[in-house]
This record gives C-alpha cells, structure tokens and sequence, in this order.
C-alpha cells in the first residue's frame, strides 16, 4: 500500500493524529480505562525453540542407540534388522545402519542423515523416562517432570519470549500443555493457516483460483475504502469510531498474516511434516512465533516393528533435514533450537507379533544454537538398560546418576535463560544439588 | 423524594447523597478510611469504612455515617466533627484538620445531608445525556436482539408486532424467542465463558475425571458406540451449563442455580452418574424420567445419591463435581480459587482488586500473615470465610467432608461476619449457597453476565485516578452504566429472579440500542460516552450463526462437516474465540488474522452462495429476489435500460438491509457507490468475456446440486455459467457487503 495512503487511513484509525484524549476512537487506549496499550507485540528475533515430538515411543536402539544381531536368527538380538557389526559411525555418533528401502525413494538414508547433521548433533542416549505410560512418557521427555502440572518447555519459552505475539507457541501436536502461561496456537491443520493467509484464493497453493478477477478485486477495495470513509464521516460514538478504527488497522496497518504470507513459500509442501515446518519458519521469520512443537505419530509398534517402525523413523530424520533445510532457505539456521523427543523407548526383545512393547529407557537428541554438535552424552549397556554419568566429567561411571529428562530440562532452561526468570521460578524443576550437571559443557 | 435546597447545587441541579460522598466529601476515602477500616487501627471503633475498591461501598458507608452521624457529646458537638479537629475530645489519630479546613465543611455537610436525606430522582439527567444519542428504533431493537439472541433474522411477523409500537412492544417477541433451542445454545455460551467446563467436552475427558467408586457405571457406554460416550462425557461436562439453561428454560428462580438441591442430566449423562444402579433419581425420589430417552440434549432435573445411599448434598452449580475440577484447590489454596471465582460469578467482585495497592514485601513478616498481616488480610478476610464454606470438596471435585475438620489456622468457614453453623458443616456449601443468593449483588452479577453476553463488553470499574484529565468523563461514564445496571438487577430481584426479564430489559436498554451521536462529540465529551454503543466485533459463535441466517447457507465445507468458525481445527481460535482449557479469554477486537478470516469468509460465502440462491426460484430468494442473471442494465447498442437498472437497485436497497441492516433510500450515496461497484465489475466483465479473457463457466462457483441433499438441480435451475458476468458482478457485491463493518459487528 501507498505510504501516505495508509498514514491517511492510519489517522483514521486514530493512530497518532487524533487527539490523545479522544481515546474513544484511538485504537491505541482502552476504550473503557483510557490507558494506553501496550503494542500488540514487538516482532520477535530470538532463537527458535522446536520440539519434535515422536508420538507413540520410539526405539532408540533402531536410531542413535543401535544395538544389532550378533549373527543371523540370533535370539538374543536386539534389533533384527542389521548386525551389531554393521553399525555405522558419523563422528562420535553411532547409528543403525538403515533406512535402505529403495522401494520408498531412500536409500541408506540414515547415513545421509547423519553424516549431514553429526557436526551439529547431539545424541543423550540411555535417558530414564521412569514410565511406560504414553501421556506421561511425553510430558517427561517435553517438560522434564514425570508428574501432570507443568508446561512443555516450549510453553515456557514463548511465554519468556513475549506471550503477546500472534503464534506465540504454535502447536502441531505432541506435549504441548502450556499451564495458562502462553496462549497456544493448536493447529495441525497447516491447510487452515494456508486458507486464512491467503483469502482471495480458492485453492491456497494455487495463484491462478482466486474468487474474483484481479479488476473485481481492485473495484471491491476501492469501494470499501470509500465506504470506511462514508463510516467515518458519520459515525461519531468514541466506540465505534474504535471498532471502525481497529478493523481498518487490523487490514493495513498491522497484519500479521500479511507477514506470515510474505515467507510462507509458494507452495506448501505436500508432505505434512514438512507443512509443519514451513509454517512454522515462516511464523518465526515474521517475527511472530517463538516456540513450535512438530508433532509425528506411528511409533507404537506393538506389532510387526520393523516393517513398521523404520520407515517412521525416516520419516523423522526427513522431517528433521527438512526443517534444516528450509531454515537454510530462510537463512535462519543459527537460530534454531531443536529438541526430539519421544514417549520412551521399545523393549528389547520383540513380541511374538514381531513387536516391541513399551521400555522407559529412552533417547533424546539436540541440535541448534548453543548446543555442542558431534557429542553422545550417556548410554545404555547391551540390553538397553540405563548406564550412569558421572555429573562433572559426563563420562560413564558406576557410582554416577542416571540421565533423566530434568537434567535435560534445566541445562535447556540455562541455555534459554529462562531458568530463574518469572516462569522458570513458577515451575521449578527439582534437581538435586550433586545432579545439577550442564550437558552443554 | 426530598428535594431539599441542600440537595442542589448553583445550577439546580439535585446531587444526591450518594453522589455527594463520592465526589465532594472526599475526606472519608481520602483521610478517614486509612485508619478506620476493617484491618486498621481503628478497626474496633464503631466508625469502619469500606474501601472504595468493594462494591457497593457507598451505600455500605453512608450507613455507617447515617448511624453515626446521631452520636453526639454533650455541649460539645457531633462526634464526626471534634474527633478528628480533638475538639474537647481525643482522638488516636491525632488533630487532623481545623473547624476552617474544607474536610472540617464537608464533614458538617454530610450529617447535614444525612440528617435529611437526599435521593434525586436520578443522580444524572438521563434525559439530557441520551438526548445527544440516536437509538435503535424497534425494528432495528429485534433485528439486533433475534441474531444475539437465537441468531436469526426476524420473521416478517415478528417486526409487525413492533412496527411503530414502541419499545415495550418487542417484550412478548422477545419472550418468544427465548422459548427457541437456540436461544439455550447462547445461554450456554455465555455461561461457559464463565464457568469454562467445555474444556471437558472432548473425547471422554470428563468422565475420566470422574472416580469408579463414585460412579461406578460412569463409563457404562464401553464397548458400545463412540457417540453414546461423547453424549455421555458432554453432558457430564456440561452439568452446570445445563442447570443454568434448565432453570431459565422453566422460568424458575434463577437464583436455583446456586441454591438447587436437584441437578440436571442428559438422558446419557444420568445412566453415567448412576441412573441404572438406582443412584439417580427424579426430583421426587420416584424414577428420573426423559421424555425421548435417545436425544442427548433433552435435560431433566433429578438427585443423587452418594455410595452410601444418602442423598448427595446439591446447592447448584458450586456442588457439581465438574465445576470443582475447574476450579480446583491443593493444600496450601485451600479452596480459596473456587471463594474467588464464587466472588466473580455471583458477586459481582474481582476480589484481587482489594489488592489492587502496593505491598512492600518485607513488610509481610507475621506468623500466618493471612490472618494476622493487613496487606494479605484484605483479600483474605472476604476469601477465607467461603473457602472454608467450601470445605466438603477436594481437589477433585469429590464431595468429600474433611474428617479433621477445617484448617484452624483459617478463618471460620461462612460468609461475611457469618459463620456456618457447626451442626451444618457437612453441607456448608448449601447454607453459603443460600447466603449468596440472597444477596444483592447475586443480580448484579447476573445483569453482568447478561450485559457482557449480549454486548461483548466487561462493565466498566468506577474509575478512580482523579488526576486522568477524563476522569469526570469516565465517572459519568460508569455512572451511566452503574445506575442502568443497578436498575435492572433491581427489577430482576423485584420479579422473583426471572432471567428472561434481564434479557428484555437490557435489549431495551439505551446500551444496546445507541446507534450514533446525534453530532459529533468534542473531545472534552468523549470519555462520557465510552461506554455506550456497542460496535460488538462479533465472535466466532454468533458470526458463524449470521452467516447462516443472511445467506441461508453455512460456512462449512459440506453439509455434513463443523463450522470453519466453530471448529477449533479450523478457525475458531483464531478468531477470537476459547477452547476453554489454555485460551479463555476471547479476544474482541481484530487482528490481522481475524480481518484475513473475515476476507476470506466474504470471498468465499460469496462464491458459494450467489449462484445457489439464483438457482432458486424468486420467491424462496434470500438474496436476490428482484433481478435474474439476465437481468442487464444496457442493451447490445450501451443503451441504459432503465426499469432494470431500477431492479438492481432496488435488490441492492434489499441487500443493504437484508446484510448490513441499513434501511436505505434508493437515491441514497451507498445504494449508489454498491451499484457502481456492480455496474463497474459487470462492465469489465463482459469486456473480458467477449475478449475471451474471462471463461463463462463459474467453475466452483457454480450451482448444480441441492447443497443441503446432494441431490442433482433439475436442469432449468443449474446456474453453472454466467455468460453476461451478471452472477460475478453480484458475488463482487457480497463480498463487498459481506466484508463490512456493519457485519461483522453488531
């Protein structure tokens, strides 16, 4: 829009050129106090906190914990899907040597994964999740207490962040309990946010279906600035000289979506996962969103794992690079926090439906600003039971602790600067003083 | 009423005692309330005042003073006037001012006042200040009130029953329609906004909250349909919601829905509460009967019994197991979230403004500073005595008496300088359900409600920074708004607590009805007329309902599917609305989210329904009941055509009342500017068709099958292209009409 159009249209929106004691009709004060707002929010530039929540429990030992066959049929495996001596190693990083189905368009994607990503990784393996429960399992990994009452800590840092902002802590899913502290924007349903950004497309992706001629469009905007004039010219009530004021400002002055829109790409994936991460850029680069969670599901693989169980957990690294990929593409890389996390782990043995069942022993991995790439902190030994840490040195020790998901928590709450503030007071992770070990050094 | 000389001022003007105190004998707020009130040093003098942040303050203190105003020392004076100047006597607080001070006149005059009494009959002339401000006329009363109220346009009958009959006369069309079901799906709006138990509605998440022993046929649907538990756990969630609507719906006392000793099921919601196992019974005691045991929205009134088979202890909303869970309680709150929500609903009183003063924290050292610390005991003192009122409930809602009794180190359970008889302990929250209900305030919070349903406004707090330089106009302001309100709950007491009475009266109310300043307001005006208007920027709910009721069609994708404004996947929460459980605060005003939700719902229903409503035939039209798509303004040769050039203006004309509810001349500018919008996209239209840059085929646009049914269009009705651009031109007018001010508020 015109510059000196929209200062006209601002005035009338009492933005500035009506006298401050009019506060009737200036959208900047309450009409009913008086006082003057605050602005709705200050764009946000902070780092981008993501939390990819791998719905069901994943098994770790088919990803960053491998554990494999000793031979053929071995009984005693693990994993059938690979040999113990087929691991394979990107940096300090171990990892299962799959997702190789040609089939499916991959092929050895996991080393592609981690050969990508190492230097920027890190994996917590032998994590305690103290539950086999699929709600508490979550919330453990997300909030870094077993117990119901907390906010995901992706509630926690939008709100940190300024709970003000449109899409604050944007949801698609997952733990995402905000405990009243941040209003959650909950919606998997990157079709609706598609529609709302673009409102004169029929088919959002689709430029060439817009419900009027581009003249239609010109003469209807024309015609209701005429008419916002008209309204102007003959409403006089302070509140609704406001109302006017506010849903004119609300369509130049400060939309949001408008910003939203000027990043979302051209075309949404149609991937859903990757439409998470879009949207979720985009909301971060137009400076409205401070916290997303990404949410995938298919990992409660009670029956036939491996032909179930593998392909999710491709689909989880793809998710990942692309989340990477695009946050390249917006160039803002460096401003990514990311977290992925599951409910727990699977049991080591399989089923006799070829599944594996419920296991709290879990993995976490890491990636972004702040954190050490290229670093395994904890293990699990060979039938994937928790090993301890010594909480200095992190290294293996007998007489150490065990990982458990608040010692992730409160190092990520320092990295974010969050663990005294306001909301950090209010939920306080109880850890004890000899337990208070940084894992990012 | 006495109008004495003292009652007026310079300009004739009655000023009555109530108003007198607030703003002239400001020497009891300003000086005297420090020390002489409930936790100050003068706390057990007989002279307390009520700080100004508790309603109904005045009233409470000109009482005090009325009484106190008669002590007099003899040969020395009224006891008001030597105390604080220590004339003869002493005084704790020192010499505080001189017999020439301004405090020293004001005191004389308010026992002066208070000796002989002034009520005017209205504290300010309403006449004069409604006089600068256009309202609704009846016509436009019902058409605001039928889509606030059961979202619908009216019906040509029911704006005959007013035309020209004066406001009063929308009284029985206004009680008919709060007859209709839709009418009790806003009630329960409203009232969820409030009480927020549609957080619970989803899947079976109230019924899991729910303990087996208990309800031990709390999940009696297992196994059988998924719909019958979401009946289920809906009407366990909605319990309160639900006696809300039941009383209203059967005229009882609206105060039953604090003071009930029944509660109220769904056909579902009782079998989940015990009703097979004898646990439910009709009011009666005799079976609880539904007259269409299948319809999940049929509720009935009926008791409970506990395990033990003794009756459950009902006192309305407060005792629904629900209800508690929403407001729940932990060791150290002590129930007092459910004493301030209690405050809220029914009391008219944001308790945390008691507090609304500087505390210096290190000044807080006492042992159990609740009771003992002024800072802390000027909320506590309201809030404890109901929490402990409160007592029989734990933190899940559970009717659970405390074996060891009440926290000691607590006040006494009860209300006010009140407390429950110990012999009532067991069923505390039934002796305070009565106390509630007895107040005044309970109808004032009830007007509130109400007011905030209707308009999308909070009412306003009494102003109180002098130093604002619009603080007259403020107070004016709330004056207006405090005196309306008052009125109403006034009458709604008067009537035996008939609900439907506040919907009318605040309906007729010049709240609802202001349209416009006469002229435009000086700024120095302005601020005492903040609060009038109501330029509701509609929520989700009702604007989903206008669209339906102005375009005969909903907003939805199919049929079959939720509304784009009322589904939480979709568009609810982005446009202002709550989920009840994180977000529950609705947001009034638009953002740029909401403004683009509203462009596309005016581009989109324009598309969707234009071509729809001229498949049909004209008199079951909605829209465009006086043109046809061949209806052309010019012939081949550019000649006007003037008698269809009349018939477009005169669907616009329809169009600006039908949409926007403007009752328009046809040679007024806005008919004039929507038919050069039309006239203008038709023209270029037929350019771009004759060019070929535009098809002729409506594509999406079009209308081939019954909407509703699926069911194919019979040919001569299909209206699947537009080949002279006369369906496009219009849908450029919806959307115009569609995307305006005038509807998106009311």
């Amino acid at each position: 829009m015109d510059r000196r159009k929209f200062l006209s249209l601002a005035a009338f929106a009492g933005l500035g050129v009506v006298s401050p004691r009019v506060f009737g009709g200036d959208p900047t004060r309450d009409p009913i106090t008086g006082k003057r707002k605050e602005p709705l929010f200050a764009t946000y530039g902070g780092p981008f906190y993501v939390l990819i929540n791998a719905m069901g429990g994943w098994d770790p030992t088919s990803l960053c914990d491998p554990k494999g066959y000793a031979f053929p049929d071995d009984p005693e495996a693990l994993n059938r899907s690979y040999a113990t001596s087929d691991i394979l190693t990107a940096g300090n990083i171990k990892f299962a040597p799959l997702g190789n189905m040609v089939d499916d368009g991959y092929d050895n994607y996991y080393q592609l994964f981690f050969e990508k990503h190492y230097q920027r990784l890190m994996v917590l393996n032998g994590v305690d999740t103290q539950t086999n429960g699929h709600d508490s399992g979550i919330r453990h990994c997300m909030c870094g207490r077993l117990a119901e009452g907390f906010p995901s800590f992706g509630a926690l840092v939008a709100a940190s962040a300024s709970k003000e902002l449109p899409m604050a802590y944007l949801s698609f899913g997952g733990y995402d309990e905000t405990m009243g502290i941040v209003a959650r924007t909950r919606s998997g349903n990157t079709n609706a946010l598609a529609r709302i950004a673009y409102p004169d497309r029929r088919d959002p992706n689709d430029e060439m279906t817009t419900f009027h001629s581009a003249k239609a469009a010109e003469l209807i905007k024309s015609a209701q600035d005429d008419r916002r004039t008209h309204l102007e010219s003959i409403e006089y009530l302070p509140r609704t000289k406001h109302a006017i004021g506010m849903l004119y400002a609300a369509r130049t002055g400060s939309n949001e979506l408008k910003k939203l829109q000027e990043y979302l790409p051209d075309m949404l994936s149609q991937n859903g996962n990757e439409r998470q991460a879009q949207v979720a850029l985009a909301a971060y680069k137009a400076g409205i969103c401070a916290a997303v969670n990404m949410s995938i599901g298919g990992y409660d693989t009670h029956g036939n794992h491996d032909q179930s169980h593998i392909p999710r957990l491709v689909s989880l690294l793809q998710m990942i690079d692309f989340l990477w990929e695009e946050a390249d593409r917006q160039g803002v890389a460096d401003k990514l926090v990311v977290l992925v996390g599951s409910d727990f782990g699977r049991t080591p043995r399989y089923n006799d439906g070829n599944g594996k069942d419920h296991w709290s022993v879990t993995s976490m991995m890491l990636m972004g600003a702040g954190i050490p790439g290229n670093r395994v902190i904890g293990a699990s030994d060979a039938g994937h039971n928790p090993m301890t840490i010594n909480p200095s040195s992190l290294q293996l020790d007998p007489g150490g602790i065990r990982l458990e998901p608040k010692h992730v928590h409160r190092s990520l709450r320092r990295l974010a600067g969050i663990e005294d503030n306001e909301y950090g007071r209010m939920f306080p992770l109880m850890v004890a003083d000899g337990e208070d070990i940084n894992i990012f050094g | 009423m006495s109008m004495g000389l003292a009652a007026c001022e310079g300009t004739g003007k009655c000023v009555s005692n109530d108003e007198f105190f607030r703003t002239k004998a400001t020497v009891f707020m300003d000086t005297c309330v420090s020390c002489h009130n409930s936790q100050g040093a003068a706390k057990a003098t007989k002279f307390v005042l009520e700080r100004s942040a508790n309603p109904g303050y005045v009233d409470a203190n000109l009482r005090v003073l009325s009484d106190l105003a008669r002590y007099e020392v003899e040969g020395q004076g009224k006891l008001l006037l030597i105390k604080p100047t220590q004339d003869g006597v002493s005084h704790e607080g020192g010499t505080l001012f001189d017999k020439k001070s301004d405090q020293y006149k004001q005191i004389e005059e308010m026992i002066e006042r208070l000796e002989n009494p002034v009520e005017c009959e209205n504290s300010v002339d309403l006449g004069e200040y409604f006089g600068d401000v256009q309202l609704l006329d009846e016509e436009e009363t019902l058409r605001k009130a039928s889509l606030a109220l059961v979202g619908r346009l009216p019906t040509q009958d029911e704006y005959e029953q007013v035309r020209g009959l004066g406001i009063d006369s929308l009284d029985p069309v206004l009680d008919a329609m709060m007859e209709e079901d839709p009418f009790y799906t806003r009630l329960g709006e409203w009232y969820n906004d409030l009480f927020l138990t549609d957080r619970y509605v989803g899947g079976t998440a109230a019924i899991d909250l729910l303990y087996d022993e208990d309800f031990p046929t709390r999940r009696w649907f297992d196994g059988q349909a998924d719909q019958l538990a979401s009946w289920s756990n809906i009407g366990v969630a909605r319990s309160g919601v639900n006696l809300v609507k039941y009383v209203v719906r059967n005229n009882r006392p609206f105060t039953e829905v604090l003071t009930a000793d029944y509660m109220v099921f769904t056909p579902y919601s009782a079998k989940s509460f015990g009703l097979d196992i004898g646990r439910v019974t009709g009011i009666d005691g005799g079976a609880l009967n539904f007259a269409d045991a299948t319809d999940p929205d049929e509720l009935q009134a009926g008791k409970m019994k506990l395990a033990d088979g003794t009756p459950y202890p009902h006192a309305g909303i407060i005792s629904d197991t629900i209800w508690n869970i929403r407001f729940p309680t932990t060791d150290t709150n002590r129930n007092r979230h459910r004493s301030r929500m209690i405050y809220r609903f029914f009391l008219a009183t944001d308790i945390l403004r008691l507090a609304e003063r500087p505390i210096d924290p290190t000044s807080i050292a006492d042992h159990n500073p609740t009771m003992n610390n002024p800072n802390c005991a000027v909320c506590h003192e309201n809030i404890d005595p109901i929490a402990g009122a409160m007592m029989n409930f734990d933190a899940m809602g559970r009717y659970a008496p405390p074996e060891e009794g009440w926290y000691p180190d607590m006040r006494v359970p009860g209300y006010k300088d009140q407390t429950v008889p110990f012999d009532q302990f067991q069923t505390a929250h039934v002796w305070l359900a009565q106390q509630i209900a007895a107040e005044p305030l309970f109808g004032v919070a009830t007007v509130q409600t109400v007011f905030t349903g209707l308009t999308g406004q909070e009412v306003m707090y009494e102003p109180n920074d002098p130093e604002d330089p619009d603080y007259l106009g403020k107070h004016k302001a709330f004056e207006i708004q405090d005196m309306m309100i008052k009125d109403v709950a006034a009458a709604f007491d008067e009537s035996g607590y008939d609900f439907k009475l506040v919907v009318r009266e605040l309906v007729k109310s010049e709240f609802f009805r202001a349209k416009n300043a006469r002229e435009a307001i000086p700024d120095d005006k302005a601020a005492s007329y903040s609060a009038i208007g109501t330029a509701q920027f509609l929520p989700p709910e009702q604007l989903s309902r206008k669209i339906e009721a102005v375009t005969g069609y909903p907003w939805r994708q199919n049929p079959t599917s939720t509304d784009y404004l009322l589904s939480g996947n979709e568009y609810r929460i982005f446009y202002g609305g709550i989920d009840s459980d994180s977000i529950t605060e609705r947001i009034r005003e638009p953002n740029g989210i909401m403004a683009n939700i509203a462009a596309r719902m005016s581009n989109e229903m324009s598309c969707w329904v234009t071509a729809r409503d001229f498949s049909q035939l004209p008199p079951d039209r909605l829209l465009f009941p006086f043109v046809e798509p061949t209806s052309l303004p010019e012939d081949d040769n550019g000649n006007a055509i003037p008698a269809v050039i009349d018939s477009i203006k005169a669907n616009i004309q329809y169009l600006h009342h039908h949409v926007l509810g403007e009752r328009l001349e046809l040679d007024d500018p806005q008919i004039d500017r929507t038919y050069a919008l039309w006239i203008d996209i038709w023209k270029d239209g037929k350019l771009g068709v004759a060019d070929m840059t535009y098809g002729e085929s409506l594509g999406a646009c079009g209308a081939q099958n019954d909407w509703w049914t699926g069911n194919p269009l019979p040919e001569e009705r299909r209206v699947t292209s537009d080949p002279d651009y006369t369906i496009r031109a219009w849908m450029g007018v919806m959307s115009y009409l569609l995307s305006d001010y005038r509807f998106l508020h009311e």
